[in-house]
């Protein structure tokens, strides 16, 4: 929150780190700028919280709540990474597995993946419990630059955010209800609509896993010097407290 | 869109405009759906007419196809890609459910019910009604007054959450912008009808209720917004609203009747919100609570109808022998909605001092040949009482943690199935999840999937799926169901601990 003014700063602790915090902050803004990392997939820099993925859930006042939409309060203990918190967040990821089609070995997001990154860092080290449900699910090749796969589609729903907020587009849009909610294209297909792989929507960092695809840079990064190569998903921000 | 759009019906056409000349505001949108349905003989708009009605209110594509999916009464059928069909299979449990529930929850969902016809505004009006507002007008400490009455008789909403109705107020009163009040009368819980009991038989009461509010927070928007399938209570508004109006009672407020998008998720407050606005039907993140900041970012108060129905008590309501339905402006009494293996099921009215099964005889009796198997208390997240614990006085039963909820009790036989009990309870928040969050969208198909197979219950997946449920849900469809599941051991004749 840049824009925020300054002067009426408060404290608060993330389990028993002491986090500031200003008058309108979400718990996840205070703890982005203070170092403490809250796992999240649907929420990223830059646009609005959308609360929908619930990985960052924490306990604040003995509530359960999304740190990505919860104002920071003052004085308020907020547990993070607790065993049982880090249970239900490793639980959640696993369904986000069992209910699209996620064959890491054969996608090109591999290494740049988020999801795949959130079940390494919540120890998912093996195939999920939780049966699969194997949807079948279209692919849409029709743009020149641009191909989606929605088999690995989370509907995080940043896509939306991005084409709508920053773009000014509305390429995406959620159709449906329930475990049919899905995202769709402005159109018969993507090339109907008005993407451009300049767009904010469909650059690297906005869809967290291997959904939109920039044609013909897939393996330009070689395997092995990927973003989450590097180290665990978050390390980025923990490493502010060094 | 850059291929030229399919065109539009003639008749169709027709219709979408005929629907748009009533308001072509955003806020409309599922208004003007609803209204090509009906004018299509039940048949929702084509996707056609959606690109078509798009153009004309000069939104996405994309946008008006999400309201359209959303909400199941706007009938819309999206075409299924060829290359999803292949997938149906993930649905053939989704087509069981519904055929099963009207079996087990089979109540009142069509037409009359056979009710007295509603009171009128001339009866009503005799015996007192409306008063409260001429005493608003005059008397300038009156609101206030009123006001600490409600807070001293401890009144809360009747929604399941039991929140103060005077802390609403309050929170209204304080934040920035013009109140708005809204009735919810979009009960959808399974085997619920009290609240259509009420609209259809005292809807003076409702709007009167709804217009003291109007009056005690300075709001000047009154929306009652009914349950699509509701037809018949919709009509008796319609014409109750009307005779209110030419009555001068409604003189500085709009009253609104909005219908619902015909799903259980329009009931929550921040989903009844958006689709008042025309926006897809689904929950947003508290805070912002929507008595801060709801409708168009006004402060938005919304009770449900019994909760304006009991409020009337605040400025001396009193009950009426000939008014069965007045009898809930006694605390202790219950409007109970009784479904199963009942000889007559319907609401029922009844002292919440009593016990479960002094309802069977308000509800004529078992059925014929029928050993009572137990109750089911609380619709779809309710909690399963054994027949030898419906024997128990109520408060007995609310002490050790029962709660009533909205008054759901499904009667079920000693014969009946408890485990397709419990996969008609789970299939109910499958089919009702609105599929913004992972934990309600994925674990309420995981836990109906788990119940209908046919092998021996997978607990230790059950407790893992109602945990990440319960606790990380958006809202309270998904945390309620979340929490059933945790009762599930109970429905296998286990007795819980």
């Amino acid at each position: 929150m840049s824009g925020t003014k300054r002067e009426t700063g408060f404290t608060f602790t993330i389990d028993g780190v002491e986090v500031k915090a200003y008058a309108g902050m979400t718990i996840m803004e205070a703890a982005d700028e203070a170092g403490v990392y809250i796992p999240r997939l649907c929420d990223h820099e830059g646009l609005r919280h959308q609360g929908s993925c619930r990985v960052c859930t924490v306990k604040a006042g003995g509530r359960s709540v999304s740190a990505c939409t919860q104002p920071a309060a003052p004085g308020q203990a907020v547990e993070n990474e607790t065993a049982r918190l880090n249970k239900m967040r490793r639980d959640l990821v696993e369904m986000l597995f069992h209910e699209g089609n996620h064959l890491c070995p054969i996608c090109e997001a591999s290494g740049n993946c988020e999801l795949q990154a959130m079940a390494y860092r919540l120890d998912m080290t093996e195939a999920t419990r939780f049966p699969y449900l194997e949807p079948c699910r279209a692919l849409d090749a029709s743009h020149p630059d641009i191909a989606l796969d929605t088999n690995r589609c989370i509907s995080c729903g940043r896509c939306i955010r991005a084409s709508q907020d920053v773009d000014g587009k509305g390429i995406f849009g959620y159709v449906g209800r329930g475990i049919h909610r899905r995202v769709a294209v402005n159109g018969e297909n993507l090339a109907d609509t008005d993407a451009e792989v300049s767009d904010h929507a469909i650059s690297k960092e906005v869809c967290p896993v291997g959904c939109i695809i920039r044609k013909r840079v897939g393996f330009v990064t070689p395997i092995g010097e990927r973003e989450f190569d590097k180290g665990l998903i978050g390390h980025e921000i923990e490493e502010k407290r060094k | 869109m850059r291929n030229p759009p399919e065109l539009v019906d003639e008749r169709e056409r027709r219709a979408i405009q005929d629907a748009l000349a009533s308001g072509r505001q955003r806020d409309r949108l599922l208004e003007i759906l609803l209204d090509v349905r009906d004018a299509k003989g039940g048949i929702g708009i084509s996707k056609s007419g959606l690109m078509f009605l798009a153009e004309q209110l000069r939104l996405y594509p994309a946008e008006v196809y999400e309201v359209a999916t959303t909400y199941p009464s706007t009938k819309f059928v999206s075409p299924t890609p060829a290359v999803e069909k292949a997938a149906t299979d993930l649905d053939s449990e989704w087509r069981v459910a519904p055929a099963k529930s009207a079996s087990f929850f089979g109540g009142l969902v069509d037409g009359s019910n056979g009710s007295t016809p509603p009171r009128s505004l001339a009866d009503y009006r005799e015996s007192g009604g409306y008063e409260i507002l001429h005493i608003l007008k005059s008397d300038p400490t009156a609101a206030d007054d009123l006001m600490q009455k409600v807070a001293a008789l401890n009144l809360k909403g009747r929604a399941g959450a039991g929140f103060p109705v005077a802390r609403k107020w309050k929170q209204a009163k304080r934040s920035a912008g013009t109140p708005v009040v809204v009735v919810n009368g979009n009960e959808g819980e399974l085997g619920v009808f009290k609240d259509r009991f009420i609209l259809e038989n005292e809807p003076h009461a409702i709007i009167e209720a709804a217009l003291v509010v109007a009056h005690v927070t300075g709001a000047d928007h009154v929306f009652i917004y009914l349950q699509d399938e509701y037809k018949f209570a919709q009509s008796i508004f319609a014409k109750a609203v009307a005779e209110t109006m030419q009555a001068g009672l409604a003189e500085t407020v709009t009253l609104d009747l909005r219908r619902s998008g015909g799903a259980y998720i329009c009931g929550e407050e921040t989903t009844l919100i958006a689709s008042l606005e025309g926006r897809a039907g689904r929950p947003t993140e508290r805070p912002p609570y929507p008595s801060e900041m709801g409708y168009k970012g006004r402060p938005t108060i919304v009770h449900n109808v019994e909760t304006f129905f009991r409020l009337r008590r605040a400025w001396g309501a009193q009950s009426d022998v000939e008014i069965p339905v007045s009898r809930l402006l006694d605390p202790n009494t219950s409007l109970f909605s009784v479904t199963g293996r009942v000889r007559n099921p319907g609401p029922k009215l009844m002292s919440n001092l009593l016990r479960l099964v002094d309802l069977l005889d308000l509800a004529g009796g078992l059925s014929r040949g029928v050993e009572l198997g137990g109750m089911v208390v609380g619709g779809s997240c309710g909690t399963l009482i054994s027949a030898v614990d419906c024997e128990r006085p109520l408060p007995d039963l609310v002490q050790n943690g029962l709660t009533l909820g909205t008054g759901g009790v499904f009667v079920f036989s000693s014969k009946d199935d408890r485990r397709a009990i419990a996969f008609e309870m789970a299939a109910f928040a499958a089919r009702e999840s609105c599929g913004k969050c992972g934990p309600c969208r994925i674990g309420s198909k995981k836990a109906m999937e788990t119940l209908v197979s046919n092998g021996p219950l997978d607990t230790v997946l059950i407790d893992e799926l109602s945990t990440v449920m319960a606790e990380a849900s958006l809202c309270g469809l998904g945390r309620n169901a979340g929490r059933f599941l945790k009762t599930l051991p109970s429905y296998f004749g286990d007795p819980q601990p």
